[in-house]
Formats: structure tokens, sequence, C-alpha cells
């Protein structure tokens, strides 16, 4: 595989090169002085700095310069999504040449080893990392910008699939399919693998896996079709992230104090259990196929569901409000289907309103 | 001129401010492919020993 780790300079290296360019200025003002009142070379630069004219001239100079860098670290932000794609697709290949003594030999060695662990935490930081850009980038006057950034976010999905599969006890197998499949920008190799995966899953899964989506099944009306409820915890999930950020972003003492205000509030702690209510039903019935279909070892769909958490994990301390992040996404990802969604739909829309209390 | 500075004061600002959280998106990136690249090791150095320990058997 190609050894190729995208690099791009950090704002240090714009700063050094204007740096560079001082650098005479700073020479003359080290001069200047005897060594006795002689300044640190950081805070002449830091002083010359403040007192050098701002002109339009130097300003536009400098959006260049930060315009190359931003163009280069999109160019490194495809070129590592890329990557990704080859280096799993090597992993497919391997695993699916796995005997299923082979795979839980390795699972076992891997898990004492702490990486599949690790492998959770990093793609929550990728998931958090995609979320805050998505966020920040997603208006930007730069389309390029906003392109390089959803591409990512297709990939995202299936980021966590495969140590979160693992985790719940989907195995090597399981775990790579559930990467495959919660990715939506899966590369030409990496769809092979999964077509030949999935061929050795249970025929109900491939029934499951070759179904399209059909709302008539839903028996729902119109306006609670599934993308229509799909769409508007989505966009609650979205004031919700922004009203949490808001939470973070306080001093430590007030963030404490509104976390446990949010814990102890008897509606808070409803809708947490009525968001909990249908997950736990999805984990539990999920577990139960497993058993019921140890060649599939996971249920594949749960696995990408519960992987979205993970970007959420972490955010906040109080087990009430991660139970609500966590029962709001396993429910948005369990494809707005049945009573779940609508359980969804209005708790996410009362947790709103209830973060907006607290926050306003 | 005074504009013409903030307006360009201000593009200088969000570009950096762009720049800064593409950095961490594509650090999260580069941290979660070099652990695929050592999960990937790590089932074949696994996959070899455990050939190895059923061939002495």
């Amino acid at each position: 595989m190609k050894e190729h780790f995208p690099t791009s300079p950090t704002s240090t290296e714009t700063k050094q090169q204007s740096d560079e360019q001082s650098g005479v200025v700073i020479d003359d003002a080290l001069n200047t002085t005897t060594p006795l009142e002689r300044e640190a070379p950081e805070a002449v630069l830091a002083r010359l700095q403040e007192k050098t004219p701002e002109t339009p001239e130097t300003l536009a100079e400098r959006i260049d310069s930060i315009e190359t860098d931003h163009e280069r670290m999109l160019d490194d932000a495809e070129a590592l999504v890329h990557e990704q794609q080859k280096i799993l697709s090597a992993i497919m290949s391997d695993i699916e040449s796995l005997s299923s003594d082979e795979q839980e030999h390795i699972e076992q060695e891997l898990e004492k080893k702490g990486i599949i662990k690790k492998m959770q935490d990093l793609a929550a930081r990728v998931v958090h990392a995609h979320e805050h850009a998505h966020h920040e980038l997603s208006h930007t006057y730069n389309e390029r910008t906003v392109n390089v950034v959803n591409f990512v976010g297709k990939c995202v999905g299936g980021v966590s699939g495969l140590g979160v599969g693992m985790a719940v006890g989907g195995g090597l197998f399981g775990g790579a399919v559930a990467a495959i499949a919660g990715s939506k920008a899966g590369g030409y190799g990496l769809l092979k693998s999964f077509d030949r995966m999935a061929k050795k899953l249970p025929e109900t899964w491939q029934e499951k896996l070759r179904k399209k989506p059909a709302s008539a099944e839903m028996h729902m009306s119109p306006e609670q079709s599934p993308e229509m409820l799909a769409s508007t915890i989505e966009r609650t999930q979205l004031d919700i992230s922004e009203k949490i950020d808001r939470i973070n972003h306080l001093d430590p003492d007030k963030k404490q104090r509104v976390l446990e205000k949010l814990a102890q509030d008897p509606r808070t702690k409803d809708i947490a259990e009525k968001l909990m209510k249908p997950t736990n039903k999805y984990r539990e019935f999920w577990h139960g196929f497993e058993k019921k279909y140890p060649t599939a070892s996971l249920g594949l769909e749960f696995v990408t569901h519960v992987s979205i958490p993970l970007a959420t994990k972490g955010m906040l301390d109080p087990i009430v409000v991660e139970k609500i992040l966590l029962g709001l996404e396993s429910v948005l990802a369990g494809g707005a289907s049945e009573k779940m969604t609508a359980i969804a739909v209005a708790e996410a829309k009362a947790f709103k309103q209830k973060l907006l209390a607290f926050t306003s | 001129m005074d504009h013409d500075i903030h307006t360009l004061r201000e593009k200088y600002d969000r570009i950096l401010l762009e720049n800064e959280t593409l950095r961490e998106l594509n650090d999260a990136l580069r941290e979660y492919n070099a652990m695929l690249k050592e999960f990937h090791e790590a089932i074949i150095v696994e996959k070899k020993r455990y050939e190895i320990m059923h061939d002495d058997h």
C-alpha cells in the first residue's frame, strides 16, 4: 500500500513566513537596545506585529497565503479519505479469507491489546471533527470546501462501523460488513468486498440488503412519511447539537450547574426513558438476531446505527443527557420506522425545548 | 480605505477559522487512518501467529 500521509502547512508555518519577512526589522529592533535592555525575540516580534500598519495590500497578501493553505488542506482531506478507502479495502480482503476460528482468535487478541477501543475512540473523533466541519463550513463561500466536507461526510458513517461492529459482538466479518454499509462513499474495491461478504450472509439479510426503501410499507400519512419524519428529527437534532455546543462552551462551573440541573429535571429524565425504551428494544432484537444467525454474527443495521452515537459520546458527562442523545441517534438511524420515529420526533422536540430553557 | 481593510480583515479571519476547522478534521482522519493500518497489521500478525500455533500442534 502506498505510504502517503498528506501534510499541509500549519498556521504556524504561515506565520513563520511572515516572521521571516519581518526578520530584518526584528534584527534592527534587537540591535538598537543594549544587551541588558534586550527583549526576548518573541516579545519583539509581537510588539512589532501589533505596530505594523495593516494595509489592504498586506492583508491581500496574507489572504492569498492562507487561501493556498486552504486549498492544500482540501486536497489533503480528499487524499486521506481515498487512503482510508484503500486501507479498508485491504482489510476487507484479508478478513474475508479468515476462517471463523481464525477470526475468533484475532478478535480476542485485538481486544486484549485495546485496539478495538482505540479505533472506537478515534472514530468518534473523526465523526465529531466532521460534524464540527459540517457545521462551520457548510455555508462557506467556497463551493469546493462544501463539496469536500460533504464527501468526507459520506465516508464518516462507515468510519466507526468496524470498531463498533466488533465491539457489540459482530466479529471481524460483521464489523467489516458494517463498516462498508455505514459508508455512503464506498469505492469500487470496497463495494466489491461488500458484495462478496453479503453473499455469505443469511438469505433474510441478503433480502434486507437488496430491498429498496418502500414508504408504502410504513402505513403512514404523507406528512408522516419516513423521509419527512427523518428530516424533522435531523433538523431537531441539529438544533440540539447547537444548544449542547453552547453548554459545552460555558465556563466549567456554570456548565456543571446546568448539567446537574438538567440531569435532575423530571421531564428530562422522562425523555431519556422514553427514548431509551425503543433503543433497548432495538438492541435486544439484534442481539437475538445474532444468536439466531451466528454466521451473520451481528445485527448489521444495529451496528451501523449505534456507530452514530459515538460521535456524541463524551460531549456531556451526565448519563441522562447521554441517554437522550444515544436514544435519539439510534432511533433516527433506525430508519424512521414504526412507532419509534414518532417517539423520537416528540421527544427530540421536548428535549430541544428543555435545552432552550436551560441555556437561554 | 477603512472599509476595504475591514472587509479584508473579516475575510482573513474567516479563512483562518475555516483552516483551523479543516486542520482538525484532517488530523482526525490522519490518526484514524494510522489506526486502521495498525489494525490491519495486527490482523496479519495474529493470523500468522494462529497458523504457527496450529502448525505446531
